[in-house]
């Protein structure tokens, strides 16, 4: 791979297609998870992509080829967010919470997640992604979002706790449903 | 009982990102991005575009580069010293003076009299400023901190809707100021230039954290050369011990940097003669590059049919820089005019010039010349901080 990042640093845009095509996937998956919205992770890993053919000349630390690109295109992926966010959004997301009744529903607990994740700001879904999707470490997660050390952990503390809150949140209507 | 009651968060959330995620991307991803790159230049190792710069997250970059490209500047801007007759009379003020305002007592703002620790200072002199950048070098590198002569003190801080920084400002008394210099003065780091490099420790392999380069840049009076102390960042106790040589000295350097990032809580309420205010610049620095209009920004409106923030035209406004997107021009502009111009393109969908024009930018179809060109806006701190000479 190290090849290939030399061949494409020198010029060569096939080589990158190889190396592009060796992480597209996964960097689409990232986006897709961080924006939950197909059409703004299309946008954010093309727009990354060629940013990243722009900059490579660049990249000093040839062998973190997949870990550089995918910062680049995580910080395009957050700032197709924050463009987004400052539109109205007209989407509105139903669900009817988790089954109760002692089984864990499939759908029930789907919908539930969702929703709680769709409540999360996407720097702190961002965190959630690279940790239990990605499986990143702490250290990782801090380099892949350009955060300090620090930060990261925090920002993944408090990713947590939002998630614990916007479930229990979640638990609380639907018991309230329930004992209507 | 509660859903966390019920279930592993940790563990419902692999499972769900597992099944949520799109195993392939869109076909059609992969031959665009080929299609654009074809058509895209390389930036051949130099710095990207203006925007680029900007936006992307990307290379490490080793801190002997970033500190080549940034100390230079630093030193040649002579850090405020004006010994010219046309210095402010402000600091030639007599100690006789009756104005309470230059009286030495805790309430009083910094006058070149007030304080024994701090000799006849220009009050636009800055007294330190420093910087961290970590991997890309963006084109133009805002201090994270300014302190002139007068107490004036100029902070970046997280903007209170959480997303991105502003710059506030607030002013010392003299007594908070000569605080400032003991805080410096007492880490024992800042009696002569120094730096103090990350280095790994032997036979391990260090994650991907990048490379980040904190410089300050402190003067103890008027008379001293400027002092320059550059530090790698600490990477914790954890990190450091596992992969890195562990060095006291950049320790305390990263956690002066993280006071200095919060100046009020490291210097008390009592340090400061007046309220926090955000810090308002009335000047930008403006810089256009041209650039391949394959790169211009979705929606961008033509310069042509925006107001140019200088009595010249895009192409002969201020004056000429090679900076490493290319050869361009740069300026500095009133703030009213620069607001024209952001307004221009906030109206035309461009939304990251909405706010504070806290070094956004964008490029811009510029059909009569048959090109597109970056243009990028950075606010002026202080006289020279940022400069056209500083754009990398």
């Amino acid at each position: 791979m190290i090849d290939l990042v030399e061949r494409a640093q020198r010029g060569d845009a096939d080589a990158f297609g190889l190396l592009a095509g060796g992480v597209t996937d996964r960097l689409y998956a990232t986006a897709y998870l961080v924006l939950r919205d197909r059409a703004l992770a299309e946008d954010a890993v093309q727009e990354g992509l060629v940013r990243a053919w722009t900059e490579l000349p660049r990249l000093r630390e040839r062998d973190r080829f997949e870990a550089w690109i995918r910062r680049i295109v995580l910080r395009q992926a957050l700032d197709e967010a924050r463009r987004a966010r400052s539109r109205p959004r007209l989407t509105v997301l139903e669900h009817d919470g988790p089954a109760v009744d002692g089984h864990h529903d499939a759908i029930g607990v789907r919908d539930w997640l969702d929703s709680a994740l769709a409540r999360l700001t996407p720097e702190h879904r961002a965190v959630l992604v690279l940790r239990h999707y990605l499986g990143l470490s702490v250290p990782e997660i801090a380099g892949a979002l350009d955060l300090r050390l620090g930060t990261a952990k925090s920002r993944l503390h408090h990713a947590t706790q939002a998630m614990r809150a916007a479930l229990d949140a979640d638990a609380r209507a639907d018991a309230r449903r329930h004992l209507a | 009982m509660t859903g966390n009651d019920r279930f592993n968060i940790d563990e419902l959330l692999a499972q769900r990102f597992g099944a949520d995620a799109p195993a392939e991307a869109p076909s059609w991803i992969l031959p665009a991005v080929q299609d654009r790159i074809n058509r895209t230049q390389q930036r051949g190792g130099r710095m990207p575009t203006i925007v680029g710069g900007l936006l992307a997250a990307a290379a490490v970059v080793v801190l002997a580069v970033a500190t080549a490209v940034f100390v230079p500047p630093l030193l040649n801007r002579g850090v405020g010293v004006d010994p010219s007759p046309s210095a402010p009379a402000a600091s030639a003020a007599p100690s006789s003076s009756a104005d309470p305002s230059t009286a030495p007592s805790a309430e009083a703002p910094v006058s070149p009299e007030a304080s024994p620790s701090a000799p006849a200072m220009d009050p636009d002199a800055v007294i330190l400023e420093v910087t961290s950048v970590c991997d890309v070098t963006p084109p133009v590198i805002m201090p994270a901190i300014v302190v002139t002569g007068d107490g004036r003190v100029v902070w970046r801080a997280m903007a209170e809707d959480g997303l991105g920084t502003e710059y506030r400002v607030r002013t010392l008394s003299a007594d908070g100021l000569a605080e400032l210099h003991d805080r410096l003065t007492g880490s024992g780091l800042f009696e002569a230039s120094g730096r103090y490099e990350v280095e790994s420790l032997p036979d391990v392999e260090p994650p991907g954290m990048g490379g980040c380069l904190q410089t300050f840049v402190y003067r103890a009076d008027a008379d001293a050369d400027p002092v320059v102390v550059e530090s790698g960042a600490w990477y914790g106790d954890e990190l450091e011990e596992q992969y890195f040589v562990p060095s006291p000295e950049r320790r305390t350097l990263n956690e002066l940097l993280t006071a200095l990032g919060d100046p009020e809580a490291m210097l008390g309420e009592d340090a400061w003669v007046d309220e926090r205010a955000t810090f308002a610049p009335d000047r930008y620095l403006v810089v256009a590059v041209p650039t391949v209009p394959e790169l211009v920004t979705e929606g961008a409106p033509d310069v042509d049919e925006l107001t140019w923030p200088f009595d010249q035209g895009p192409d002969a406004f201020g004056e000429e820089i090679t900076s490493g997107a290319g050869a361009g021009r740069c300026g500095i502009a009133d703030a009213d005019r620069v607001r024209t111009l952001a307004d221009e393109l906030a109206a035309a969908g461009l939304d990251q010039f909405a706010g504070d024009l806290m070094g956004v930018g964008a490029t811009l179809p510029w059909a009569s010349q048959g090109t597109a060109l970056d243009v990028a806006i950075w606010p002026v701190i202080i006289e020279g901080a940022p400069a056209c000479d500083d754009v990398q």
